[in-house]
């Protein structure tokens, strides 16, 4: 009886942590990297891989970085035989899912760059999830060329 | 003992269905809807380059792949921008001296000059930027069956981007357009359609 009340209690406690849990504790971001950009260019793009751990779905409502003046969410969609980037409102994270943030997709657009984007400098962005709760990132800036320049 | 086989197995499964739902095929399924259903005629054009007038048939001889992109682009030319500088790596100096990567602005606008002689040496120092007046640029476009046009970024920080089509056009050395290569074409692939030109000496 007392043990089937003291698990009873013990669940109750357990799904009542996860659901007051900031999403921030139930996402983590892998693969992260800031796309490295011709000299004078004064945007870039923060491609990642997002896992939502939880059995809800989550979304990022928003991102900010101390290297541009704007950070937008993007998406690239194929339509009339253009590429279209297009800012959107949130990207979903589905429940125990993954999104991929990647080249000719969804990504954190870093509009108006304040910094220099130097491989092994690594880029600060932080991302807000939907209970307001963020996450920021350090990370690091990659070519675009999958080989290094020999001339 | 059996158990941690089966477990083996299925973990090697999972693997291999993740592996395959996340490879960048899935974004090249898509490319089909790309294929215009006439074909572009291509042909012969002059713009401005780094050193005045350019034309496709100074490069007579040469295999030239043309791609039209803009300066501040941010991610789908420096994607392919990147692919053509590791194909034009990947080739011999024999090979390489027989083929010409350009791009064509569509921004003529923003993209001067000194912008596009800026850009494009960071990809490979012998990639050639021209530019030229927004009539110019559409009628070569339309020959080529490229398409753009102007889309309002966010909050303007930027102003505008550009939406275009991303195809590379391979020409082959007596100038005739002959293949249209889709957007996120590999370095290698790009190799092999290159290699399929150049006639062996
Ligand atoms: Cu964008």
């Amino acid at each position: 009886m007392t043990l089937t009340r003291s698990l009873l209690m013990t669940a109750l406690l357990a799904s009542s942590l996860s659901a007051f849990a900031a999403v921030t504790e139930q996402v983590q971001v892998l693969d992260g990297y800031v796309r490295e950009v011709p000299p004078t260019q004064q945007i870039s793009a923060a491609f990642m891989t997002l896992h939502n751990d939880d059995m809800s779905d989550h979304k990022i409502i928003s991102a900010t970085s101390p290297a541009a003046k704007t950070v937008e969410l993007h998406t690239h969609t194929l339509d009339e035989g253009m590429m279209k980037m297009r800012q959107v409102p949130d990207i979903a994270i589905p429940a125990g899912g993954d999104t991929f943030l990647k080249p000719g997709g969804l990504h954190i657009m870093l509009i108006g760059l304040t910094q220099e984007l130097k491989k092994d400098v690594p880029i600060s962005v932080t991302i807000k999830f939907e209970d307001d709760s963020e996450k920021t990132l350090s990370l690091p800036v990659k070519s675009v060329m999958p080989m290094q320049m020999k001339h | 003992m059996k158990k941690a086989y089966y477990l083996f197995a299925l973990v090697l499964i999972t693997f291999g269905l993740v592996t395959l739902f996340t490879q960048p095929w899935q974004e090249k399924s898509s490319h089909a809807v790309l294929v215009s259903n006439t074909a572009p005629t291509g042909g012969d054009f002059t713009l401005t380059g780094t050193r005045g007038k350019v034309s496709l048939h100074d490069y007579a001889g040469k295999i030239v792949l043309l791609y039209f992109g803009y300066t501040t682009c941010p991610d789908i030319c420096p994607t392919n921008l990147g692919n053509l500088s590791s194909a034009t790596r990947l080739l011999s100096e024999d090979e390489r001296n027989q083929v010409q990567v350009m791009m064509i602005t569509v921004d003529p606008e923003r993209d001067d000059q000194l912008k596009m002689d800026t850009y494009l040496p960071y990809f490979h120092p012998s990639f050639q930027g021209l530019t030229g007046t927004p009539e110019q640029i559409a009628e070569i476009a339309k020959r080529y069956g490229a398409v753009y046009q102007k889309a309002a970024l966010g909050e303007g920080a930027l102003g505008y981007s550009v939406d275009h089509s991303a195809f590379t056009y391979l020409i082959n050395a007596q100038g005739k357009l002959v293949e249209q290569l889709p957007h996120a074409t590999t370095g290698e692939e790009f190799v092999a359609a290159i290699r399929a030109q150049l006639t062996p000496k």
